[in-house]
């Protein structure tokens, strides 16, 4: 089995040498223009919007991006008979990651499908990682335990889920495969099941599907597995635990002059009061606009961040108008009159 | 998935689960001793504080925090003092990324 390399540079559309600004400018514009909310084709949409934000995953991490790129340097190499390490088995399956335990002869791979990630994603920068009791055989590992027949817990599993914020507001249920090998028993079960993803799943939070990690041994119970959500970067939103930022673009005047404008949020519109003197940056709170905060109903906050944007082109009555504010302010932000 | 299948069991996780001391313990498999040892120690995410120990509760990133712990404890037998400089590491890694992840 190989994975197929991804040119996450190619599907953003960057040079190489891109800058983290140019990324993110090539990611928000695409996102726009495919996120299933908008985009026409739906499915094939939802597939080149998951596409599009697991190249802005990686390169917008320096220390992703970092690996992706000694890794393409690599690749012609790993292709040509040398796999690149981690690579194992034969667990033949159309999609998913394997990890195996280092040092443990007797370990169980794992085999994911289902979380959002391409394979190649899965194989190399999901940060997932097993743990709990290794089945015996690790440095330093208890010999009492790791010996003959003692029923002994199966480890948990974790890997990354992508979600969208819309999934994350509203929840959604994802169908999910867990292919594991027992190196020892050379025996490959597939677990096919599906999770119900609640509202308000917050970047970062792990979601526990009980009793389907590692099959435990000797009759002991089998590990969990915890699914850590990821939200996939949005267009227009970010978020903070349960709290979603908006930038919003407004022109001097609107921030000078005081302004009312249509802010979009994740569940509709909302009129907002711009109050005269909003300085760049400032953040105005939308309270209970946010993700959904567990059962309760309560409700993280909604902050849109002020961006004030100036105009570039200028016409000439445009020009005279700001020749004429120049002549007449009293704004001095370096302190003394200009010279 | 091939439609002709049944349906794939669904599993519902409950976010808000909360569980006691020796809940926990037959989850994860770890004596309750332990656990209220590395509670002691500070190495568990804080959860809310009871006075007495049958009403302390867990929630989930407990139950991972403490099957991690207890697979560093094991595997690598380390010593309370490096389980602590560890988490703490692995913490602030964490929080660091999602910082970095946030802010693009």
């Amino acid at each position: 089995m190989s994975v197929d390399f991804k040119d996450y540079y190619a599907i953003l559309g960057v040079p190489r040498e891109a800058s983290a600004a140019d990324i993110k400018k090539a990611f928000r514009k695409l996102a726009r223009e495919h996120h299933p909310d908008v985009a026409k084709d739906k499915v094939g949409a939802e597939s080149r919007f998951k596409e599009i934000n697991e190249a802005h995953e990686v390169l917008s991490d320096p220390e992703k991006r970092q690996k992706y790129d000694s890794l393409g340097a690599r690749w012609q190499e790993a292709d040509a008979g040398m796999p690149p390490p981690g690579w194992g088995g034969n667990a033949g399956a159309a999609q998913g990651r394997r990890y195996e335990w280092s040092g443990d002869d007797q370990g169980t791979e794992f085999h994911f499908g289902g979380t959002g990630f391409s394979d190649f994603f899965e194989q190399y920068f999901s940060g997932g990682t097993s743990y709990g009791h290794p089945g015996g055989g690790g440095k330093g590992f208890d010999p009492h335990e790791s010996a003959g027949t003692r029923a002994r817990r199966g480890s948990d599993v974790e890997g990354d889920i992508l979600v969208t914020l819309e999934e994350a507001m509203h929840g959604t249920t994802r169908p999910i495969s867990l292919q594991m090998r027992n190196a020892r028993t050379g025996a490959v079960e597939t677990h096919s099941f599906q999770v119900r993803i609640p509202p308000g799943a917050t970047d970062g939070r792990r979601i526990r599907v009980p009793g389907q990690g590692e099959p435990g041994r000797n009759g002991g119970a089998a590990g969990d597995l915890y699914l850590r959500v990821r939200h996939a970067a949005h267009p227009d939103f970010s978020t903070q635990a349960a709290d979603v930022y908006h930038d919003l673009a407004l022109a001097p005047w609107e921030a000078v002059l005081g302004a009312e404008v249509l802010v979009k949020t994740l569940d509709g519109s909302i009129k907002m009061r711009i109050p005269p003197g909003t300085e760049n940056g400032k953040q105005l709170r939308v309270r209970g606009r946010g993700l959904p905060k567990g059962k309760t109903g309560e409700r993280g906050d909604f902050f849109v961040v002020v961006e004030v944007e100036l105009p570039t082109e200028l016409t000439p009555e445009e020009k005279e108008q700001w020749e004429k504010l120049r002549l007449v302010s009293r704004f001095h932000p370096r302190g003394s009159a200009p010279t | 998935m091939n439609e002709s299948h049944p349906p794939l069991p669904l599993i519902e996780p409950d976010l808000d689960a909360r569980y006691s001391l020796e809940v926990v313990a037959e989850i994860t498999g770890i004596a309750t001793h332990t656990i209220l040892h590395y509670q002691e120690e500070g190495l568990l995410p804080t959860g809310p504080s009871a006075a007495r120990q049958e009403e302390i509760l867990f929630d989930d990133a407990t139950l991972c925090a403490l099957r991690r712990i207890d697979h560093l404890a094991r595997q690598y037998e380390m010593s309370t003092p490096a389980l602590k400089l560890l988490c703490g590491l692995l913490e602030e890694v964490e929080s660091l990324r999602a910082a970095l992840r946030s802010r693009s």
